[in-house]
């Protein structure tokens, strides 16, 4: 009789042990919010703006886009209804020099695609896009950017490479 | 011999320590595959007779496991949740419950104390016990191997002693087998099978055995249905002699890859013909030494395999669980033998068991490896799914990044354990491999409407599957939606928001609390599906009271009768699924109808009211 009574007393505790769920927030990684106008690509916090079309950080922190890449930018409440314009900063290396001679990068913001902007060859070079104030009227936008030219894979790389970003910036259009 | 004492202690506990060793890691794997489908089970208990569904309704090809599947997911979730630590130590507590029973039953049949501690070794040894231990949907081995060792035990007991308790704690054992797995039918043929050896004879109580075998075989052939095409179908031709090779070979080589062979020179036929042999030699020596508890084996392994004999496209290892019992007393009574005979012999049999073990343990112990990593991706991902419920309840979660393994290992079953919808990106349906028999997916993919509606509604949360973690990428999914997927019409409309009046068309009275009246006939607009296997669920409500006589609901498709359902008094909250036709090239639209046979009269109301719809939705 005592032993059954423990068993019962068992089963009864047991009925207690259904664990109360808590997810472990490091399980999802959640978009950025507020999304930031200015992003720098070498900094892991503004990874989450970096939304598709970016080659793994190399050791040093830099790293490659691939020919077609993707970032999302926030517009200020001071850009809302208001023309502005995206800055592409970015690096072409000595080694893509003949690679990506010539390159033209082209900006689309939803339907909208201004004048490809033409790289004048290696070195450090910031390209410029408008974008009209019809477009700014969100939190944020997208921008689809696309390069004509790119490094193919070569030896061991399979990587198709475009060149080394190195900030996107929306800013009001008449900055200087 | 049945008497125990102070050694016989000691040597029961080597194989459970054994099985300790061989399936550290099997034993501490997470749920996965169909465990979250017995699981949620439990989530859509709301009434007795959703309670007797879930535990008698067949399902799983058929099954009606009350014991090892219903009983053991629905209470062990409901005492526990989600913690596979209280599974997985009612699993070993019955598999040494088992062990025990082994030695006790081999001890009693050999007089041997060395063929009693070898059996349950080598039975824990071998492949067929991998799953059963380490995946919990598979209970059902362990658990039918107690209540058929626990039913012959008893058999042993009645025989020895002629009390009738003895014989009808068998029988009770072996009728809770049916409870536990389908291969309790072949009990019978197994205590017939001992009594002809032992006795020459077949005591007449046995027939009562027989009886309830040939009713449950009669009711499972007559009321369950078989699947007819698929890995399940069952095919009754010479394929079944061939199947049965393959289970000789799975219990005596296990199955391993070349890569993974504990030999790399030696192939795992060659292990399994040279064991094969030896058994047959064995065997035909064992049957001239009058050694029943070999011929014993022999028959036990084959009428065990019989049942899953005629399911030639789905040889499975653990489905030698239970017949590798017979493989065990094989082995442990040819030990036995040859060490009397000397040290030759010894050594010969002990290299041959020695190999047997070493490709069969190998096997067992990658299966086990196997099985802890699928429950550790498993429980990954279906912990960031719950997060990401618990960040965005009330949206649509579309992931992507699923392979095929991740889909069939936890995503297409985890799923509804969540309080959302999730689903799978369409662009990934292709990724999935549907395997033959198996039902459709398409519930499982995202339609193009829902991913159109919950964008345009901002109730959209998208995810992409990274090693561990699930990367939130809704931004980036959004933009790059079609265009045209923003401007279909929904796949399902919650009939009490205001809002689903846009799709509505005739036939509807104003929005309550839960859903909105309809006349006797209403219309409905939703988007066309967006390929096959689309199923169309139609929940709805009328007061039971207002049942007697009953009310039939019909619903039409584009016109045609899809699907009616009989309202009484027990069903007033009724649920209508059928499947939806194939899509017409080009079609956006699906209208849908709905017919109610006798409208409810309510004195001071002047509406004609049908029945109360809450949603109607395609998935």
């Amino acid at each position: 009789m005592r032993r059954a009574l423990a068993a019962a007393a068992i089963l009864l505790a047991a009925s207690g042990c259904r664990q109360a769920r808590h997810p472990d927030p490091s399980l999802t990684i959640e978009e950025p919010e507020p999304l930031q106008s200015s992003i720098d690509a070498t900094n892991p916090a503004d990874e989450g703006q970096l939304l598709d079309g970016f080659h793994a950080p190399e050791t040093a922190g830099w790293r490659w886009s691939a020919p077609q890449f993707t970032v999302s930018l926030g517009v200020p409440e001071n850009l809302r209804g208001k023309e502005a314009r995206i800055e592409f900063e970015f690096i072409v290396p000595e080694v893509a020099a003949r690679d990506l001679e010539g390159l033209s990068i082209t900006a689309r913001v939803e339907d909208h695609e201004p004048p490809a902007w033409r790289s004048p060859g290696v070195g450090t070079h910031t390209a410029v896009f408008p974008v009209p104030a019809a477009l700014l009227k969100e939190e944020g936008i997208i921008i689809d950017f696309t390069l004509d030219r790119f490094i193919p894979p070569r030896g061991g790389d399979t990587r198709r490479l475009g060149v080394i970003p190195k900030q996107f910036r929306l800013v009001p259009a008449n900055t200087k | 011999m049945t008497r125990l004492d102070r050694r016989d202690a000691l040597l029961i506990l080597l194989a459970p320590a054994f099985v300790l060793w061989l399936d550290w890691h099997g034993l501490r794997s997470w749920f996965h595959q169909d465990d979250f489908a017995w699981m949620s089970l439990g989530r859509h208990i709301e009434s007795f007779g959703d309670l007797w569904r879930a535990l008698f309704a067949p399902a799983a090809q058929g099954t009606v496991r009350v014991l090892s599947e219903r009983f053991f997911f629905l209470g062990l979730e409901r005492l526990f949740g989600l913690d596979h630590r209280p599974f997985h130590l009612v699993v070993l507590a019955t598999q040494f419950a088992n062990l025990a029973l082994l030695y006790w039953i081999t001890l009693r049949l050999s007089g041997s104390r060395l063929v009693a501690a070898a059996a349950p070794l080598v039975w824990s040894a071998g492949v067929g016990l991998a799953v059963p231990l380490a995946w919990l949907s598979a209970y059902n081995q362990v658990l039918c191997a107690f209540c058929l060792l626990a039913a012959f035990a008893c058999l042993l007991r009645w025989l020895e002693t002629g009390r009738r308790a003895w014989f009808a704690a068998q029988f009770t054992l072996f009728l809770l087998g049916f409870g536990a797995l389908e291969v309790a039918v072949v009990y019978p043929a197994l205590a017939t099978a001992w009594c002809w050896l032992e006795r020459r004879s077949m005591p007449r109580a046995l027939l009562w055995l027989w009886l309830a075998s040939a009713a449950f075989a009669a009711a499972h052939m007559l009321l369950i249905p078989k699947p007819a095409v698929g890995i399940y179908a069952r095919h009754w031709d010479l394929s079944m002699a061939r199947s049965y090779g393959q289970y000789w070979s799975l219990a005596l080589a296990g199955d391993l890859d070349p890569a993974h062979w504990p030999i790399p020179w030696m192939p795992r036929r060659v292990v399994a013909a040279a064991c094969g042999l030896a058994v047959l030699a064995w065997l035909a020596l064992a049957w001239r030494a009058r050694n029943r508890l070999a011929v014993f084996g022999f028959v036990w392994f084959t009428a065990a395999i019989a049942p899953v004999l005629p399911l030639r496209d789905h040889v499975m290892d653990y489905y030698v669980a239970i017949p590798s019992i017979g493989t065990a007393w094989l082995a442990a009574t040819a030990l036995a033998a040859a060490w009397r005979r000397g040290w030759k012999a010894a050594a010969g049999v002990c290299l041959l068991a020695g190999l047997s073990l070493l490709y069969a343990g190998a096997a067992h112990r990658t299966t086990a490896g196997w099985r802890y990593k699928r429950g550790l991706q498993a429980r990954y991902l279906f912990h960031a799914l719950e997060r990401a419920v618990d960040v965005h309840p009330g949206k649509l979660i579309a992931v992507s990044g699923i392979g095929n393994d991740l889909f069939w290992g936890a995503f297409a079953d985890s799923r509804h354990l969540l309080p959302s919808r999730i689903c799978l990106d369409p662009g990934e349906a292709d990724a999935v491999a549907l395997p033959a028999g198996f039902p459709s997916i398409a519930a499982d993919i995202c339609s193009t409407a829902e991913l159109g509606e919950a964008a345009r509604t901002g109730r959209l949360a998208a995810y992409r599957w990274e090693d561990r973690r699930l990367r939130a990428i809704t931004r980036l999914y959004v933009h790059r939606l079609p265009r045209e997927w923003l401007d279909l019409p929904p796949s399902g409309l919650d009939l009490a928001d205001p809002a689903a009046a846009r799709w509505l068309g005739s036939g509807w009275h104003e929005p309550e609390e839960g859903g909105r009246w309809m006349r006797l006939r209403a219309e409905a607009t939703l988007a066309a599906p967006d390929g096959p296997g689309r199923r169309l669920s139609i929940h709805g409500y009328r007061p039971p009271e207002t049942l007697d006589p009953p009310v039939r609901v019909t619903a039409r498709v584009d016109g045609a009768e899809a699907g009616r359902i009989l309202l009484d008094a027990s069903n007033a909250a009724f649920h209508l699924e059928f499947p939806l036709p194939a899509p017409k090239p080009g079609a956006r639209t699906l209208r849908v109808e709905l017919e109610v046979d006798r409208a409810l009269q309510v004195p001071g109301d002047r509406r004609e009211l049908g029945v109360v719809v809450s949603r109607i939705a395609w998935q």
